[in-house]
């Protein structure tokens, strides 16, 4: 069981695929701007990991290393889809705002990278521990950045103003520039956490 | 070397030998060293970098803004004072935070960015922002390449820069109308009347332009430290005087500017103001003079000095005309400091053939 | 031979069974993105137009307020008071923004000019600044507002009849709004809605 547990917590922190791979930044940079969008991204991207990690895995050994990737993408491209529709039809606001970027979430590295350097090797159990792990390191990672940004950049979090009402907004945090950054600063407080080993 | 030299270094041979007094011999060397150039100097040619003694370049560039900062004060009341204070307060924490946290030794290096960064600010800007922006282009802008003398941009700049994404409303439409006529702003604290519109606005949004006798002495809405230009340019020849900063940069970027705006005035006469108004509104002056000279992030070969203030020039003139912003200097210094190694590399390679890096 | 064939086997496989998924789901959620993209649309005109309504109430309403007439393959939503004289057009726009297409339903009198009012079905402004063309005390400005010649967003509005202030820091974005409206009601003016139609349209 604690190998279960070294799995998901180095995907949270040591691993953490934002701070650490720097992968899937296109989406981090460009929907962070509102913990809404931010919530929302992660459990997406949680469901479609996680779901097409398991189905991977059990394809396995058959296979063949010629045809992977498409199969992986068809994969991928079908839960993806299935986030989307499901998305436009219970929860319209939500979907207008992350425009295309849930679609987008098929070109998201950080899924192909697990479903190739773990699921396809390793047991159904073992890739749905590992995808949830990665998943929630890139949920925080889209959190902590949302937060930072929904807070300076309208003065609200979750669309609930608390810092006051006279609060001006920090413009450049809801643009792209308040992204980098944030998630320059960000990956400074967590390697400065934990240091990258050199070697 | 003349009488005092000679005395205030005996002085500091004498002190630095008693028993009690040694104590003081930092002191007496650091005044030296701000009041006369260095003894020291490089030896072995090729020399890439110009040695300037960091003391004294600061001690100069202080005075050189000090009668513009004093300006400031005439024209805004003492809250100019007060965004000045603010910021070497806020700026000062932010960089002996840092050097304390990293453990490295403090320089002098904010003296001059303390002091430029609220100049460039308009007169009306919260002070807390002061202290968000000069936090900014201390930490960002500077300390994080490695300190002073490492960074790559102009920490006054980037602090600006900063503010002027991050508070659009605040930096580029609430602006003053400055006080004139006997004590003017050294009578009162703050100034009320507000208008939307610098120059340079103007001249974007209705064409109009303003009197250029106005523009030369002061009596314009716009930052602290640029309203008056000849104040601006008075302190740039000092400097260039003192031989602290290279004339080539100041006579390219505004003779680049002068040109093109001719040049543009003819190819697109509803778009491009003519070239002395453009001379001296905004912050091109008080840029060309204060921060594209920067010897940290400018380039330090002659030849790359004037390739450097051309495209400086061509820059302003472009985003003044063109973009959505009416004031271009900024913008067109922080996307040139990028350059300036380049410069000075294609320089140094076209002079004595391909470098071969040490640090490889 | 017979890995070539595997391989076949199994992307057919993956593919079908993908298919399969998507179709159902796609069926199942395709009515009700339909119902919001529908509703969402009456909300606007019967906004724009100005009639109450509660959200259980809305088809009933739209469908006893506004006649939906389609012309020269555009869509408009007319309003009739009591004696059965037109009294509000309302049509959908559609041009490009600073970031992305913004689409709009306006509704003008039957004058063709004065502006009822403007409701923004869709755009991707940038948040906090272009996005706030969303806000009422935007939009409300322009009710009553006359497009002749030309209606105009601009920084100082003052009281002009053509005239609605632009949103600070959103230049770009509220000159789009600008042309977008100039340019769809010229357009509906001049070639769809000309004289000839609007006096048949006058009369129930």
């Amino acid at each position: 069981m604690s190998n279960m547990k070294d799995i998901y917590t180095a995907g949270v922190w040591e691993d953490n695929p934002v701070f650490r791979q720097m992968l899937g930044l296109c989406i981090t940079l460009a929907i962070t701007n509102k913990v809404v969008n931010g919530v929302t991204m992660g459990v997406a991207v949680f469901f479609v990991l996680t779901a097409s990690a398991f189905i991977v895995s059990l394809l396995g050994e058959s296979v063949p290393r010629r045809v992977r990737i498409p199969v992986y993408m068809l994969v991928i491209a079908t839960f993806v889809t299935l986030v989307y529709m499901f998305l436009k039809a219970f929860f319209m606001p939500l979907s207008q705002a992350l425009g295309a970027y849930v679609g987008l979430i098929i070109t998201n590295c950080i899924i192909l990278g697990r479903l190739e350097s773990f699921s396809s090797d390793n047991s159904p159990w073992d890739s749905i521990v590992d995808a949830a792990g990665v998943a929630t390191g890139f949920a925080l990672a889209l959190i902590a950045m949302s937060v930072v940004r929904e807070l300076l950049g309208f003065g609200t979090l979750f669309g609930v103003q608390v810092l006051g009402s006279g609060w001006t907004q920090w413009v450049s945090m809801i643009l792209a520039p308040g992204g980098f950054l944030v998630l320059g600063l960000l990956i400074w407080v967590q390697r400065s956490i934990s240091p990258v080993e050199e070697g | 070397m003349n009488k005092l030299e000679r005395l205030l270094s005996e002085i500091s041979s004498y002190t630095e030998d008693h028993p009690y007094l040694r104590y003081i011999t930092e002191v007496i060397d650091t005044i030296r060293s701000i009041v006369f150039e260095p003894g020291v100097s490089a030896e072995e040619s090729p020399f890439l970098r110009d040695y300037i003694e960091i003391k004294r370049y600061m001690f100069a560039v202080v005075v050189a803004v000090a009668p513009a900062a004093l300006a400031s004060i005439y024209f805004y009341g003492w809250r100019a004072l007060a965004m000045i204070v603010v910021s070497y307060v806020a700026g000062g924490i932010a960089e002996v935070g840092f050097t304390l946290i990293r453990k490295e030794e403090i320089t002098e290096g904010f003296l001059v960015t303390g002091i430029l960064f609220p100049l460039i600010l308009p007169p009306n800007t919260p002070l807390w922002m002061v202290a968000v922006g000069i936090i900014i282009g201390v930490i960002l802008g500077k300390e994080v390449f490695g300190g002073t003398g490492y960074n790559i941009f102009n920490p006054a700049l980037v602090g600006r820069v900063f503010l002027t994404i991050t508070f659009p409303v605040a930096m580029s439409s609430e602006w003053l109308i400055p006080l004139t006529g006997g004590w003017a702003g050294f009578n009162q604290f703050s100034v009320d009347t507000v208008t939307s519109a610098t120059p340079l606005g103007v001249f974007a949004n209705a064409g109009t332009l303003a009197p250029l006798r106005e523009l030369f002495l002061g009596n314009i809405p716009g930052c602290l430290g640029e309203s008056s230009a000849l104040l601006v340019l008075a302190g740039g020849i000092f400097l260039m005087l003192a031989r602290i900063i290279d004339w080539r940069v100041p006579v390219s970027y505004l003779g680049s500017v002068f040109l093109f705006s001719a040049l543009g005035m003819y190819l697109w006469p509803n778009q491009v103001a003519p070239p002395l108004f453009q001379l001296l509104a905004g912050g091109l002056m008080f840029g060309a003079m204060y921060m594209a000279t920067d010897p940290v992030s400018s380039p330090t070969t002659k030849e790359a000095k004037w390739v450097y203030g051309v495209f400086l020039g061509v820059m302003t003139v472009s985003i003044r005309a063109f973009s959505g912003y009416p004031e271009g200097v900024m913008f067109s210094i922080l996307l040139m400091n990028m350059f300036a190694p380049l410069f000075d590399e294609m320089v140094m390679t076209l002079r004595y053939g391909p470098i071969e890096k040490p640090y490889k | 031979m017979k890995k070539e064939v595997w391989m076949v086997t199994i992307l057919v496989l993956v593919a079908t069974v993908s298919a399969g998924v998507l179709g159902f789901v796609n069926v199942t959620t395709r009515p009700i993105i339909k119902r919001n993209e529908v509703r969402k649309l009456r909300e606007s005109v019967l906004e724009s137009v100005k009639v109450q309504y509660e959200s259980e109430n809305l088809e009933d309403k739209f469908e006893s307020e506004i006649r939906t007439n389609e012309i020269d393959g555009k869509e408009f939503y007319l309003r009739y008071n009591d004696e059965g004289e037109l009294t509000e057009v309302a049509f959908e726009m559609v041009g490009s923004g600073f970031q992305g297409p913004i689409s709009a339903i306006i509704s003008l009198k039957p004058d063709l000019e004065t502006i009822v009012g403007l409701e923004i079905l869709d755009q991707q402004e940038t948040p906090g600044l272009g996005a706030r063309i969303t806000e009422k005390e935007f939009r409300r400005q322009f009710n009553g507002k006359v497009v002749r010649p030309e209606l105009l967003v601009v920084t100082d509005a003052g009281d002009a009849q053509n005239k609605v202030d632009a949103i600070t820091g959103a230049t770009r974005t509220s000159k789009a709004v600008q042309g977008i409206i100039n340019d769809s009601v010229r357009e509906v003016r001049t070639n769809i809605l000309t004289e000839k139609v609007m006096e048949r349209l006058s009369h129930e």
